[in-house]
């Protein structure tokens, strides 16, 4: 039940989400977590809340991504999780 | 005044950057493609990449189109991406698209039914969604008036050669030959239908000059633009499809001349000694408009 999405590369993002757990939990990865941490754990929580997904454990490998690219990527991981677990959203 | 669409420049949608730094090129149009430039594995993360980039992302002026992956297989059998792609990007914002491979004008009928259902479904004004049509086959490029007519939603054809002359069972040459019968029945078929068409990419983006002849080439014969596939296209295919502003001024002093005189609807004038009818002056209007979109003359 885990997704991958995204690249190590210059304004992407790699996410990865474990939909293995219970509750939320979100860890960033980031040179900038200090400044846009928080917006950064908005943009995946907002794309949690979009999907409905209520256990996820999810992390971000920063590359410079701005916040629409962190919630597309995480989108995309959730789904592929839900398709690895049998279920596609 | 005439909506341009000189330059229609691609980038593949599953690179993140080209979504936020495409427009700085400034293209008359953007064309993010979730067809041919993206992999198999990755269509769904293209997808919502741009879903999300519709969303949070003010392209100003620019014309934002997405070339979706085609609702058919050649085979005819429903294909696996394209009718996800319409019903996510039509709600997130996506007003332009290119239809790739429309050989017939069920092609069109098909994906107008499927537009008018999920405007429907998402509170967005009937017929919003324009949509331009990509002929790339010889049975595409013959059936082009008849798709060009198919519906009120399109608004341009595009020519795509390289799957031409991979289905005519021909190379693609500089000289363009093999080109020629259909590029010239995409236009007339465009003039015919009241809308644009778009010329093919030039995929060798190190020969500038070759690029230029095709350009001018394809402005004479009568595209409206061309599609570009790098940034340095975009300014060349400007120069060329922009009147010079000697054209401008003459086509102002003729504009002016004949409402003058009151021939907009018949009669004949000189001007600096040449004669100028109803042609003349419609050509004369088509500059003042082409000026007009460019910025040269407000």
């Amino acid at each position: 039940m885990i997704g991958v999405c995204g690249n190590e590369k210059a304004s992407d993002a790699l996410v990865t989400v474990d939909l293995n757990t219970v509750g939320i939990s979100v860890e960033v990865i980031s040179k900038l977590k200090g400044m846009f941490g928080n917006l950064m754990e908005k943009s995946v929580m907002e794309a949690l809340a979009e999907m409905e997904a209520e256990n996820a454990k999810v992390t971000v490998q920063d590359f410079g991504a701005l916040d629409f690219i962190i919630k597309a990527r995480t989108k995309t991981a959730v789904r592929r999780a839900m398709a690895a677990a049998g279920g596609v959203k | 005044m005439k909506k341009l669409r000189r330059t229609m420049l691609f980038a593949p949608a599953s690179n993140p950057k080209l979504l936020f730094n495409t427009a700085i090129y400034k293209p008359d149009c953007i064309l993010f493609d979730l067809e041919d430039a993206v992999r198999y594995d990755e269509k769904d993360a293209a997808r919502d990449l741009l879903v999300e980039a519709f969303k949070s992302i003010d392209y100003g002026k620019c014309e934002v189109f997405v070339r979706t992956n085609p609702l058919r297989k050649p085979t005819g059998e429903k294909a696996p991406f394209g009718e996800l792609d319409i019903r996510a990007l039509v709600p997130a914002g996506m007003r332009r698209m290119r239809l790739p491979m429309c050989e017939k004008p069920e092609h069109i009928e098909e994906l107008a039914a499927l537009l008018d259902e999920v405007e429907k479904e998402h509170g967005i004004e009937p017929g919003s969604v324009k949509v331009q049509a990509s002929l790339e086959t010889p049975i595409g490029v013959m059936n082009a008036l008849a798709i060009a007519q198919s519906s009120d939603r399109i608004t341009s054809i595009s020519f795509g050669a390289e799957d031409f002359t991979r289905t005519l069972g021909t190379d693609r040459t500089k000289a363009a030959t093999e080109l020629f019968y259909a590029r010239s029945q995409v236009v007339m078929a465009a003039a015919v239908a009241g809308v644009d068409a778009i010329d093919t990419v030039w995929a060798d983006v190190s020969d500038t000059e070759g690029f230029i002849k095709e350009v001018e080439s394809a402005k004479n014969l009568g595209f409206s633009g061309k599609s570009c596939i790098h940034p340095s296209q975009v300014k060349e295919v400007h120069n060329i499809f922009t009147p010079s502003m000697a054209e401008v001024e003459k086509s102002v002093e003729i504009l002016k001349a004949a409402a003058d005189a009151n021939i907009q609807d018949g009669g004949v004038i000189t001007v600096k000694g040449k004669m100028v009818d109803i042609p003349v002056i419609a050509k004369a209007e088509r500059i003042v408009s082409l000026a007009k979109g460019a910025g040269l003359i407000k």
